[in-house]
Protein backbone atom coordinates (compact mmCIF):
# COMPACT_ATOMS: atom_id res chain seq x y z
CA UNK A 1 0.00 0.00 0.00
CA UNK A 2 1.64 3.52 -0.92
CA UNK A 3 2.06 5.74 1.78
CA UNK A 4 4.85 7.70 0.39
CA UNK A 5 4.34 10.89 -0.80
CA UNK A 6 5.38 10.06 -4.15
CA UNK A 7 6.85 7.17 -5.57
CA UNK A 8 10.47 5.98 -5.07
CA UNK A 9 11.74 6.03 -9.11
CA UNK A 10 11.70 2.71 -10.67
CA UNK A 11 10.71 4.32 -13.90
CA UNK A 12 13.79 5.05 -15.75
CA UNK A 13 14.12 6.44 -19.47
CA UNK A 14 17.16 5.81 -21.87
CA UNK A 15 17.61 8.91 -23.05
CA UNK A 16 19.13 7.88 -26.14
CA UNK A 17 16.21 6.36 -27.05
CA UNK A 18 14.09 8.82 -26.57
CA UNK A 19 12.85 10.81 -29.60
CA UNK A 20 10.69 13.60 -27.53
CA UNK A 21 8.33 12.35 -29.66
CA UNK A 22 4.88 13.23 -27.62
CA UNK A 23 3.17 9.72 -27.17
CA UNK A 24 3.59 8.96 -23.45
CA UNK A 25 3.12 12.98 -22.85
CA UNK A 26 -0.40 12.16 -24.63
CA UNK A 27 -1.27 9.19 -22.49
CA UNK A 28 -0.29 10.10 -18.85
CA UNK A 29 -3.45 10.01 -16.55
CA UNK A 30 -2.32 12.59 -14.69
CA UNK A 31 -0.65 14.87 -16.77
CA UNK A 32 2.84 13.88 -15.21
CA UNK A 33 5.21 14.32 -18.30
CA UNK A 34 6.76 16.93 -20.52
CA UNK A 35 9.51 16.89 -22.72
CA UNK A 36 11.93 19.34 -22.20
CA UNK A 37 15.11 20.12 -24.36
CA UNK A 38 13.68 17.26 -26.27
CA UNK A 39 13.48 14.37 -23.87
CA UNK A 40 10.28 13.32 -22.05
CA UNK A 41 10.51 13.89 -17.90
CA UNK A 42 8.41 12.76 -15.40
CA UNK A 43 7.02 15.06 -12.15
CA UNK A 44 7.49 12.39 -10.07
CA UNK A 45 4.92 14.03 -7.19
CA UNK A 46 1.75 13.31 -10.28
CA UNK A 47 3.18 9.88 -11.50
CA UNK A 48 0.88 7.60 -10.75
CA UNK A 49 2.74 4.13 -11.93
CA UNK A 50 0.51 2.98 -14.40
CA UNK A 51 3.05 2.57 -17.12
CA UNK A 52 0.75 3.79 -19.78
CA UNK A 53 4.25 5.80 -20.92
CA UNK A 54 5.92 2.27 -20.94
CA UNK A 55 3.40 0.89 -23.24
CA UNK A 56 2.93 3.42 -25.70
CA UNK A 57 7.13 4.19 -26.23
CA UNK A 58 7.84 2.99 -29.84
CA UNK A 59 11.25 3.73 -28.89
CA UNK A 60 11.36 0.99 -26.25
CA UNK A 61 12.90 4.19 -24.23
CA UNK A 62 11.54 3.51 -20.54
CA UNK A 63 13.09 0.83 -17.92
CA UNK A 64 11.90 -0.25 -14.75
CA UNK A 65 15.08 -0.42 -12.98
CA UNK A 66 14.92 -2.44 -9.65
CA UNK A 67 17.89 -3.95 -8.20
CA UNK A 68 17.01 -7.67 -8.91
CA UNK A 69 17.05 -6.49 -12.88
CA UNK A 70 20.75 -7.06 -13.02
CA UNK A 71 21.23 -10.31 -10.95
CA UNK A 72 19.66 -12.86 -9.44
CA UNK A 73 21.62 -14.00 -5.85
CA UNK A 74 22.58 -17.66 -5.77
CA UNK A 75 21.58 -19.26 -2.71
CA UNK A 76 18.17 -20.71 -0.82
CA UNK A 77 15.51 -18.17 -2.07
CA UNK A 78 11.94 -18.31 -2.94
CA UNK A 79 10.26 -16.64 -6.16
CA UNK A 80 6.53 -15.73 -5.61
CA UNK A 81 4.89 -15.15 -8.99
CA UNK A 82 2.36 -13.06 -9.99
CA UNK A 83 -1.03 -14.18 -11.69
CA UNK A 84 0.18 -13.22 -15.27
CA UNK A 85 3.20 -14.73 -14.73
CA UNK A 86 2.38 -17.87 -15.75
CA UNK A 87 0.27 -16.95 -19.06
CA UNK A 88 3.03 -15.65 -20.71
CA UNK A 89 4.13 -18.57 -21.91
CA UNK A 90 1.04 -19.92 -24.36
CA UNK A 91 0.70 -23.80 -23.59
CA UNK A 92 3.54 -24.94 -21.58
CA UNK A 93 2.59 -22.84 -18.76
CA UNK A 94 2.49 -26.16 -16.40
CA UNK A 95 6.23 -25.51 -16.78
CA UNK A 96 6.36 -22.78 -15.51
CA UNK A 97 7.37 -23.47 -11.99
CA UNK A 98 9.95 -25.82 -12.79
CA UNK A 99 11.91 -23.11 -14.91
CA UNK A 100 12.35 -20.91 -12.36
CA UNK A 101 13.39 -23.84 -10.17
CA UNK A 102 15.90 -24.25 -13.17
CA UNK A 103 17.09 -20.61 -12.71
CA UNK A 104 18.29 -21.51 -9.13
CA UNK A 105 14.92 -21.11 -7.01
CA UNK A 106 14.74 -23.20 -4.19
CA UNK A 107 10.67 -22.52 -4.44
CA UNK A 108 8.39 -21.30 -6.13
CA UNK A 109 4.97 -19.91 -5.04
CA UNK A 110 2.22 -18.53 -6.79
CA UNK A 111 -0.43 -15.92 -5.49
CA UNK A 112 -3.34 -18.20 -5.51
CA UNK A 113 -4.26 -18.66 -2.14
CA UNK A 114 -3.21 -15.24 -0.91
CA UNK A 115 -5.71 -13.88 -3.84
CA UNK A 116 -8.18 -16.57 -2.08
CA UNK A 117 -7.94 -14.57 1.47
CA UNK A 118 -7.87 -11.61 -0.15
CA UNK A 119 -11.48 -12.09 -1.86
CA UNK A 120 -12.52 -13.72 0.98
CA UNK A 121 -11.79 -10.24 3.03
CA UNK A 122 -13.39 -8.65 0.32
CA UNK A 123 -16.58 -10.48 0.99
CA UNK A 124 -16.94 -9.98 4.41
CA UNK A 125 -16.24 -6.43 4.25
CA UNK A 126 -19.01 -5.72 1.27
CA UNK A 127 -21.20 -8.03 4.18
CA UNK A 128 -20.59 -5.86 6.54
CA UNK A 129 -21.92 -2.75 5.40
CA UNK A 130 -19.40 -0.97 6.71
CA UNK A 131 -18.02 1.84 4.59
CA UNK A 132 -18.88 4.51 2.04
CA UNK A 133 -20.23 2.60 -1.67
CA UNK A 134 -19.25 1.99 -3.65
CA UNK A 135 -16.16 0.29 -2.68
CA UNK A 136 -13.08 0.30 -4.96
CA UNK A 137 -10.94 -2.59 -4.98
CA UNK A 138 -7.25 -1.73 -4.07
CA UNK A 139 -5.50 -4.50 -5.61
CA UNK A 140 -4.23 -2.54 -8.40
CA UNK A 141 -1.71 0.16 -7.17
CA UNK A 142 -2.05 2.10 -10.16
CA UNK A 143 -5.84 2.73 -9.54
CA UNK A 144 -4.76 3.81 -5.65
CA UNK A 145 -2.52 6.07 -6.65
CA UNK A 146 -5.08 7.52 -9.21
CA UNK A 147 -7.79 7.93 -6.55
CA UNK A 148 -4.59 9.43 -3.93
CA UNK A 149 -3.45 11.93 -6.69
CA UNK A 150 -6.84 12.53 -8.60
CA UNK A 151 -9.96 11.28 -6.42
CA UNK A 152 -9.16 11.68 -2.75
CA UNK A 153 -12.43 11.81 -2.04
CA UNK A 154 -12.70 8.80 -2.57
CA UNK A 155 -9.73 7.12 -0.50
CA UNK A 156 -12.33 5.99 1.98
CA UNK A 157 -13.56 3.73 -0.69
CA UNK A 158 -10.96 2.15 -1.04
CA UNK A 159 -11.34 -1.57 0.07
CA UNK A 160 -9.49 -1.55 3.75
CA UNK A 161 -7.55 -5.06 2.93
CA UNK A 162 -3.99 -5.21 2.73
CA UNK A 163 -2.71 -6.35 -0.14
CA UNK A 164 -2.77 -9.66 -1.32
CA UNK A 165 1.21 -9.59 -1.51
CA UNK A 166 1.29 -8.88 2.05
CA UNK A 167 -1.30 -11.29 2.61
CA UNK A 168 1.01 -13.68 0.76
CA UNK A 169 4.32 -12.69 2.91
CA UNK A 170 2.24 -13.12 5.89
CA UNK A 171 1.32 -16.79 5.24
CA UNK A 172 4.63 -17.88 4.02
CA UNK A 173 6.12 -16.56 7.67
CA UNK A 174 3.19 -17.97 9.31
CA UNK A 175 4.03 -21.49 7.70
CA UNK A 176 7.66 -21.12 8.03
CA UNK A 177 7.89 -19.22 11.17
CA UNK A 178 10.44 -16.35 12.39
CA UNK A 179 13.02 -18.67 11.92
CA UNK A 180 12.54 -17.92 7.89
CA UNK A 181 15.46 -17.38 5.81
CA UNK A 182 16.78 -16.98 2.55
CA UNK A 183 15.69 -14.09 0.06
CA UNK A 184 12.81 -13.72 -1.16
CA UNK A 185 11.80 -12.57 -4.82
CA UNK A 186 8.76 -11.04 -6.61
CA UNK A 187 8.30 -11.65 -10.24
CA UNK A 188 5.64 -8.40 -11.45
CA UNK A 189 3.84 -7.42 -14.54
CA UNK A 190 3.53 -3.92 -13.87
CA UNK A 191 5.58 -0.74 -12.69
CA UNK A 192 2.97 -0.37 -9.99
CA UNK A 193 3.20 -3.93 -8.35
CA UNK A 194 7.33 -3.21 -8.64
CA UNK A 195 6.89 -0.08 -6.51
CA UNK A 196 4.02 -1.61 -4.31
CA UNK A 197 6.87 -4.16 -3.32
CA UNK A 198 8.88 -1.27 -2.21
CA UNK A 199 6.86 -0.08 0.31
CA UNK A 200 7.89 0.59 3.68
CA UNK A 201 5.35 -2.75 4.76
CA UNK A 202 7.57 -5.08 1.91
CA UNK A 203 10.62 -3.54 1.63
CA UNK A 204 12.22 -5.73 4.23
CA UNK A 205 10.49 -8.91 2.99
CA UNK A 206 11.69 -8.61 -0.57
CA UNK A 207 15.05 -8.81 -1.27
CA UNK A 208 14.70 -8.08 -5.24
CA UNK A 209 11.74 -7.16 -7.14
CA UNK A 210 12.23 -8.81 -11.04
CA UNK A 211 10.05 -7.09 -13.91
CA UNK A 212 8.30 -9.64 -15.86
CA UNK A 213 10.11 -8.72 -19.10
CA UNK A 214 13.48 -9.14 -17.24
CA UNK A 215 12.86 -12.51 -16.40
CA UNK A 216 10.79 -13.67 -19.81
CA UNK A 217 13.63 -15.28 -22.04
CA UNK A 218 15.26 -17.19 -19.76
CA UNK A 219 12.14 -18.43 -18.22
CA UNK A 220 10.99 -19.19 -22.25
CA UNK A 221 14.28 -21.17 -22.70
CA UNK A 222 14.32 -23.12 -19.75
CA UNK A 223 10.82 -24.17 -20.36
CA UNK A 224 11.82 -25.90 -23.65
CA UNK A 225 14.94 -27.52 -22.40
CA UNK A 226 12.82 -28.93 -20.10
CA UNK A 227 9.81 -29.96 -22.22
CA UNK A 228 10.67 -33.81 -23.09
CA UNK A 229 12.05 -34.30 -19.36
CA UNK A 230 8.61 -35.68 -17.43
CA UNK A 231 8.45 -35.02 -13.84
CA UNK A 232 8.22 -31.65 -12.00
CA UNK A 233 4.68 -29.61 -13.63
CA UNK A 234 2.98 -26.60 -11.71
CA UNK A 235 -0.35 -27.09 -9.79
CA UNK A 236 -2.63 -24.74 -9.26
CA UNK A 237 -3.70 -24.13 -5.35
CA UNK A 238 -6.39 -21.86 -6.31
CA UNK A 239 -8.88 -21.75 -9.40
CA UNK A 240 -10.27 -18.90 -8.29
CA UNK A 241 -6.85 -17.14 -7.33
CA UNK A 242 -5.45 -17.76 -10.61
CA UNK A 243 -8.41 -15.79 -12.89
CA UNK A 244 -7.96 -12.76 -10.65
CA UNK A 245 -5.08 -11.84 -13.38
CA UNK A 246 -7.63 -10.53 -15.56
CA UNK A 247 -10.24 -8.35 -15.70
CA UNK A 248 -14.08 -9.65 -13.98
CA UNK A 249 -11.70 -12.15 -12.02
CA UNK A 250 -12.48 -10.20 -8.75
CA UNK A 251 -16.26 -10.20 -8.98
CA UNK A 252 -15.92 -13.79 -9.46
CA UNK A 253 -13.84 -14.96 -6.77
CA UNK A 254 -16.31 -12.82 -4.35
CA UNK A 255 -19.11 -14.95 -5.83
CA UNK A 256 -21.97 -12.23 -5.14
CA UNK A 257 -23.94 -9.69 -6.91
CA UNK A 258 -22.76 -8.11 -9.91
CA UNK A 259 -20.05 -5.78 -9.76
CA UNK A 260 -18.77 -2.35 -11.93
CA UNK A 261 -16.04 -4.39 -13.59
CA UNK A 262 -13.33 -1.42 -15.43
CA UNK A 263 -10.42 -1.65 -17.33
CA UNK A 264 -7.72 0.59 -18.68
CA UNK A 265 -6.24 3.90 -16.75
CA UNK A 266 -8.66 6.23 -18.59
CA UNK A 267 -12.07 4.92 -18.40
CA UNK A 268 -11.29 3.73 -15.00
CA UNK A 269 -10.64 7.60 -14.34
CA UNK A 270 -14.51 8.06 -16.03
CA UNK A 271 -16.35 5.74 -13.48
CA UNK A 272 -14.24 7.40 -10.84
CA UNK A 273 -15.58 10.90 -11.74
CA UNK A 274 -19.15 9.38 -11.75
CA UNK A 275 -18.45 7.91 -8.34
CA UNK A 276 -17.22 10.94 -7.17
CA UNK A 277 -20.27 13.08 -8.33
CA UNK A 278 -22.40 10.41 -5.69
CA UNK A 279 -23.76 8.69 -9.18
CA UNK A 280 -22.76 5.32 -8.22
CA UNK A 281 -24.12 4.90 -4.96
CA UNK A 282 -25.88 1.72 -6.08
CA UNK A 283 -23.14 0.24 -7.04
CA UNK A 284 -21.57 -2.48 -4.30
CA UNK A 285 -18.16 -2.84 -5.59
CA UNK A 286 -15.85 -1.39 -8.88
CA UNK A 287 -13.43 -3.76 -9.51
CA UNK A 288 -10.89 -1.35 -11.52
CA UNK A 289 -7.73 -2.73 -13.44
CA UNK A 290 -5.04 0.16 -14.94
CA UNK A 291 -4.25 -2.34 -17.80
CA UNK A 292 -6.51 -3.58 -20.50
CA UNK A 293 -7.46 -6.90 -19.46
CA UNK A 294 -5.87 -6.89 -16.18
CA UNK A 295 -2.86 -7.75 -15.35
CA UNK A 296 -2.32 -9.42 -18.37
CA UNK A 297 -2.39 -6.58 -19.79
CA UNK A 298 0.46 -5.01 -17.76
CA UNK A 299 3.45 -2.98 -18.83
CA UNK A 300 6.15 -5.65 -18.51
CA UNK A 301 4.07 -7.94 -19.87
CA UNK A 302 5.61 -9.81 -22.79
CA UNK A 303 2.52 -12.21 -24.52
CA UNK A 304 -0.38 -10.23 -25.72
CA UNK A 305 -2.47 -9.87 -23.09
CA UNK A 306 -5.48 -11.42 -25.10
CA UNK A 307 -3.48 -14.62 -26.21
CA UNK A 308 -2.48 -14.68 -22.66
CA UNK A 309 -6.04 -14.55 -21.50
CA UNK A 310 -7.11 -17.25 -24.41
CA UNK A 311 -4.76 -19.63 -22.40
CA UNK A 312 -5.75 -18.98 -18.73
CA UNK A 313 -9.43 -19.03 -19.79
CA UNK A 314 -8.40 -22.89 -22.21
CA UNK A 315 -6.58 -23.93 -18.46
CA UNK A 316 -9.75 -22.63 -16.14
CA UNK A 317 -11.94 -25.29 -18.91
CA UNK A 318 -9.73 -28.33 -18.29
CA UNK A 319 -9.31 -27.34 -14.75
CA UNK A 320 -13.65 -28.47 -14.49
CA UNK A 321 -12.99 -29.00 -10.73
CA UNK A 322 -13.31 -25.36 -8.41
CA UNK A 323 -11.06 -25.56 -5.73
CA UNK A 324 -13.05 -23.21 -2.95
CA UNK A 325 -11.04 -22.56 0.28
CA UNK A 326 -10.95 -25.34 2.51
CA UNK A 327 -11.46 -22.65 5.95
CA UNK A 328 -11.98 -19.28 5.18
CA UNK A 329 -11.31 -18.42 8.62
CA UNK A 330 -10.92 -14.98 10.54
CA UNK A 331 -10.18 -12.28 8.15
CA UNK A 332 -9.39 -9.87 10.65
CA UNK A 333 -5.74 -9.96 10.58
CA UNK A 334 -5.95 -8.91 6.96
CA UNK A 335 -8.02 -5.50 7.98
CA UNK A 336 -5.65 -2.32 6.61
CA UNK A 337 -5.23 -0.36 9.86
CA UNK A 338 -3.65 2.85 8.21
CA UNK A 339 -5.40 5.82 6.29
CA UNK A 340 -4.06 5.89 2.11
CA UNK A 341 -3.72 9.64 2.33
CA UNK A 342 -4.12 12.27 -0.10
CA UNK A 343 -1.55 13.04 -2.91
CA UNK A 344 -1.84 17.18 -3.81
CA UNK A 345 -0.29 16.38 -7.28
CA UNK A 346 -2.85 18.49 -9.26
CA UNK A 347 -2.86 21.60 -6.78
CA UNK A 348 -1.98 24.54 -8.18
CA UNK A 349 -0.05 26.12 -4.47
CA UNK A 350 -0.70 25.30 -0.81
CA UNK A 351 -2.24 28.60 -0.45
CA UNK A 352 -5.11 29.03 -1.26
CA UNK A 353 -5.55 32.43 -2.15
CA UNK A 354 -2.08 31.72 -4.38
CA UNK A 355 -3.76 28.86 -5.95
CA UNK A 356 -6.87 31.20 -6.97
CA UNK A 357 -4.12 33.61 -8.20
CA UNK A 358 -3.18 31.05 -10.23
CA UNK A 359 -5.79 29.51 -11.63
CA UNK A 360 -7.27 32.88 -12.76
CA UNK A 361 -3.74 33.96 -14.74
CA UNK A 362 -4.13 30.13 -16.07
CA UNK A 363 -7.38 30.95 -17.13
CA UNK A 364 -6.17 34.31 -19.11
CA UNK A 365 -2.72 32.89 -20.44
CA UNK A 366 -4.77 29.69 -21.85
CA UNK A 367 -7.02 32.13 -24.34
CA UNK A 368 -4.20 32.95 -26.14
CA UNK A 369 -3.08 29.82 -26.89
CA UNK A 370 -4.38 27.92 -30.11
CA UNK A 371 -6.22 25.44 -28.18
CA UNK A 372 -5.34 22.26 -30.78
CA UNK A 373 -3.34 20.62 -27.69
CA UNK A 374 -0.36 19.54 -30.21
CA UNK A 375 1.73 18.94 -28.20
CA UNK A 376 5.04 20.69 -29.46
CA UNK A 377 5.12 22.78 -26.72
CA UNK A 378 6.35 19.77 -24.70
CA UNK A 379 3.14 19.80 -22.61
CA UNK A 380 0.10 16.71 -23.28
CA UNK A 381 -2.31 20.16 -24.25
CA UNK A 382 -2.57 24.08 -24.20
CA UNK A 383 -4.11 24.28 -20.86
CA UNK A 384 -1.14 22.56 -19.21
CA UNK A 385 1.38 24.63 -21.01
CA UNK A 386 -0.92 27.73 -19.43
CA UNK A 387 -0.52 26.20 -16.18
CA UNK A 388 3.14 25.95 -16.89
CA UNK A 389 3.47 29.07 -17.71
CA UNK A 390 1.93 30.41 -14.58
CA UNK A 391 4.04 28.06 -12.46
CA UNK A 392 6.95 29.08 -14.23
CA UNK A 393 7.94 25.99 -15.54
CA UNK A 394 7.45 26.97 -19.14
CA UNK A 395 7.13 29.81 -21.35
CA UNK A 396 4.40 31.12 -23.53
CA UNK A 397 7.23 31.39 -27.13
CA UNK A 398 6.96 27.40 -26.17
CA UNK A 399 4.16 27.53 -28.23
CA UNK A 400 4.74 27.29 -32.03
CA UNK A 401 1.82 29.24 -32.88
CA UNK A 402 2.67 31.87 -30.36
CA UNK A 403 6.32 32.35 -31.96
CA UNK A 404 4.53 32.34 -35.75
CA UNK A 405 1.96 34.57 -35.18
CA UNK A 406 4.29 37.06 -32.74
CA UNK A 407 6.30 37.10 -36.32
CA UNK A 408 3.79 37.42 -38.24
CA UNK A 409 2.50 41.02 -36.24
CA UNK A 410 6.25 42.04 -35.91
CA UNK A 411 6.60 42.01 -40.07
CA UNK A 412 3.25 43.46 -40.25
CA UNK A 413 4.60 46.59 -38.26
CA UNK A 414 7.80 47.35 -39.94
CA UNK A 415 7.49 50.23 -42.40
CA UNK A 416 7.82 49.56 -45.73
CA UNK A 417 7.27 45.46 -45.48
CA UNK A 418 4.40 45.51 -47.62
CA UNK A 419 2.90 42.47 -46.49
CA UNK A 420 -0.46 42.55 -43.96
CA UNK A 421 -0.30 39.58 -41.30
CA UNK A 422 -0.56 36.14 -41.83
CA UNK A 423 -2.57 34.32 -39.42
CA UNK A 424 -1.38 31.21 -38.26
CA UNK B 1 -11.90 32.82 -7.69
CA UNK B 2 -15.15 33.56 -9.87
CA UNK B 3 -15.72 31.63 -13.19
CA UNK B 4 -19.13 31.04 -15.33
CA UNK B 5 -20.47 27.83 -17.18
CA UNK B 6 -23.61 27.85 -19.71
CA UNK B 7 -25.83 24.74 -19.19
CA UNK B 8 -27.77 24.12 -21.91
CA UNK B 9 -31.37 22.36 -21.45
CA UNK B 10 -32.42 19.55 -22.59
CA UNK B 11 -28.91 18.13 -23.75
CA UNK B 12 -28.44 15.09 -21.69
CA UNK B 13 -25.67 13.82 -23.30
CA UNK B 14 -23.73 16.33 -21.68
CA UNK B 15 -25.18 16.27 -18.57
CA UNK B 16 -22.59 17.02 -15.75
CA UNK B 17 -19.98 18.77 -17.81
CA UNK B 18 -20.16 22.08 -16.33
CA UNK B 19 -20.37 20.72 -12.56
CA UNK B 20 -17.15 17.97 -13.40
CA UNK B 21 -15.45 21.64 -14.28
CA UNK B 22 -16.07 22.82 -11.39
CA UNK B 23 -14.91 19.75 -9.42
CA UNK B 24 -11.70 20.00 -11.70
CA UNK B 25 -11.03 23.43 -10.86
CA UNK B 26 -11.67 23.27 -6.69
CA UNK B 27 -8.78 20.24 -7.05
CA UNK B 28 -6.45 22.57 -8.91
CA UNK B 29 -7.39 24.56 -5.28
CA UNK B 30 -6.59 22.18 -3.44
CA UNK B 31 -9.22 21.98 -1.13
CA UNK B 32 -10.53 19.46 1.10
CA UNK B 33 -11.61 16.04 -0.67
CA UNK B 34 -15.02 16.09 1.37
CA UNK B 35 -15.60 19.75 0.61
CA UNK B 36 -15.23 18.84 -3.24
CA UNK B 37 -17.28 16.06 -2.95
CA UNK B 38 -20.40 18.22 -1.49
CA UNK B 39 -20.20 20.62 -4.10
CA UNK B 40 -19.47 18.76 -6.86
CA UNK B 41 -22.77 16.40 -5.90
CA UNK B 42 -25.06 19.51 -5.44
CA UNK B 43 -23.67 21.23 -8.26
CA UNK B 44 -24.52 18.12 -10.67
CA UNK B 45 -27.96 18.19 -9.55
CA UNK B 46 -28.59 21.75 -10.14
CA UNK B 47 -27.09 21.22 -13.22
CA UNK B 48 -29.12 18.29 -13.83
CA UNK B 49 -32.44 20.35 -13.12
CA UNK B 50 -31.67 23.25 -15.36
CA UNK B 51 -31.10 20.46 -18.39
CA UNK B 52 -33.91 18.77 -17.44
CA UNK B 53 -36.80 22.02 -16.88
CA UNK B 54 -34.91 24.80 -18.61
CA UNK B 55 -34.13 25.92 -22.50
CA UNK B 56 -30.67 27.41 -20.49
CA UNK B 57 -28.93 28.70 -18.10
CA UNK B 58 -25.45 29.32 -16.55
CA UNK B 59 -23.64 28.17 -13.34
CA UNK B 60 -21.84 30.37 -11.58
CA UNK B 61 -19.06 29.59 -8.81
CA UNK B 62 -17.35 32.01 -6.27
CA UNK B 63 -14.55 30.53 -4.05
CA UNK B 64 -14.77 32.94 -1.36
CA UNK B 65 -12.67 32.42 2.10
CA UNK B 66 -15.43 30.67 3.89
CA UNK B 67 -17.32 29.17 1.64
CA UNK B 68 -17.80 27.83 -1.67
CA UNK B 69 -21.04 29.86 -3.05
CA UNK B 70 -22.52 28.51 -6.26
CA UNK B 71 -25.37 30.10 -8.22
CA UNK B 72 -27.25 28.26 -10.66
CA UNK B 73 -30.05 30.18 -12.96
CA UNK B 74 -32.09 29.47 -15.61
CA UNK B 75 -34.84 30.50 -18.18
CA UNK B 76 -37.12 28.12 -17.52
CA UNK B 77 -41.09 27.25 -16.47
CA UNK B 78 -40.19 28.11 -12.54
CA UNK B 79 -41.09 26.64 -9.34
CA UNK B 80 -45.11 27.50 -8.48
CA UNK B 81 -44.40 25.19 -5.41
CA UNK B 82 -40.99 25.71 -3.73
CA UNK B 83 -41.81 23.66 -0.61
CA UNK B 84 -43.32 20.88 -2.09
CA UNK B 85 -40.03 20.32 -4.32
CA UNK B 86 -38.49 20.10 -1.68
CA UNK B 87 -39.98 17.01 -0.82
CA UNK B 88 -37.64 13.55 -1.22
CA UNK B 89 -39.70 11.80 -4.06
CA UNK B 90 -41.50 15.05 -5.41
CA UNK B 91 -41.17 15.95 -9.12
CA UNK B 92 -42.98 16.97 -12.11
CA UNK B 93 -40.21 15.65 -14.74
CA UNK B 94 -42.20 14.80 -18.03
CA UNK B 95 -41.93 10.92 -19.08
CA UNK B 96 -39.71 10.91 -21.56
CA UNK B 97 -36.75 12.35 -18.51
CA UNK B 98 -38.05 9.83 -16.20
CA UNK B 99 -37.38 7.12 -18.88
CA UNK B 100 -33.81 8.04 -19.04
CA UNK B 101 -33.80 7.76 -15.11
CA UNK B 102 -33.40 11.24 -14.34
CA UNK B 103 -36.35 13.41 -12.50
CA UNK B 104 -36.61 10.98 -8.88
CA UNK B 105 -37.48 13.60 -6.92
CA UNK B 106 -34.01 13.70 -5.27
CA UNK B 107 -32.45 16.71 -6.95
CA UNK B 108 -33.35 19.49 -4.77
CA UNK B 109 -33.18 17.50 -1.26
CA UNK B 110 -29.75 16.18 -2.07
CA UNK B 111 -28.50 19.76 -3.07
CA UNK B 112 -29.89 20.75 0.63
CA UNK B 113 -28.45 17.25 1.79
CA UNK B 114 -24.84 18.58 0.33
CA UNK B 115 -24.59 22.13 1.25
CA UNK B 116 -24.67 24.35 4.72
CA UNK B 117 -26.67 27.06 3.37
CA UNK B 118 -29.33 26.50 0.17
CA UNK B 119 -32.25 29.49 -1.30
CA UNK B 120 -34.30 29.47 -4.57
CA UNK B 121 -36.17 32.25 -6.27
CA UNK B 122 -38.61 31.67 -8.64
CA UNK B 123 -41.05 33.32 -10.96
CA UNK B 124 -43.31 30.85 -13.01
CA UNK B 125 -42.60 31.05 -16.57
CA UNK B 126 -39.37 33.50 -16.16
CA UNK B 127 -36.91 30.92 -14.43
CA UNK B 128 -35.42 29.78 -11.51
CA UNK B 129 -32.35 31.32 -9.35
CA UNK B 130 -30.73 28.39 -7.03
CA UNK B 131 -28.20 29.93 -4.83
CA UNK B 132 -25.83 27.12 -2.68
CA UNK B 133 -23.06 27.49 0.14
CA UNK B 134 -20.74 25.02 1.13
CA UNK B 135 -18.32 25.91 4.03
CA UNK B 136 -14.26 25.10 3.94
CA UNK B 137 -14.26 24.22 7.47
CA UNK B 138 -17.17 22.58 7.38
CA UNK B 139 -15.89 20.07 10.09
CA UNK B 140 -15.13 23.01 12.83
CA UNK B 141 -18.37 24.29 12.70
CA UNK B 142 -20.70 21.30 12.28
CA UNK B 143 -18.28 20.46 15.66
CA UNK B 144 -17.87 17.09 14.33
Amino acid sequence: MKLRDHPERLLILQRDRCRGCTHCLRVCPTEAIRIRSGKAEVMPHRCIECGKCIQVCPQNAWRVQTEASRKIREGASTVLLDPAVLWQFGDSFQGVTAAFRDLGFTSVEDMGEALEVYAAATSSYLSSGKGPRPAIASFCPAVVQLVQVRYPSLLENLLPIISPYEIAVKRLYDREGEKRSGLLYGVVPCLAQASALRTPSLKDKFHGVIPLADVYNPVKAAISRKRDISGETWEAVSFLGMKWATAGGQSEALGKGVSLIVDDIHRVAGVLELAENGLLEEVSFIEAWACQTGCLGGPLTVQNAFVARYHLLQWLQKERKYRRPKRRGNTEPFVRKQAIPARPGMRLDENLQRAMEKLHRIDEVVKKLPGIDCGSCGCPNCLALAEDVVQGRAQRNDCVYVVRRGRAQHQAGRPGSGKGPRKP
Amino acid sequence: MNAEFKIIGQDFKKAGEASFEVKHRLKRLGLPPDVIRRVATAAYEAELNVIIYAQKGSMKICVQEECIDVTVSDKGPGIPDIPRAMQVGYTTAPPHVKQLGYGSGMGLPNIKKNSDWMDIQSEVDRGTTLRFKVNLNERQKRGK
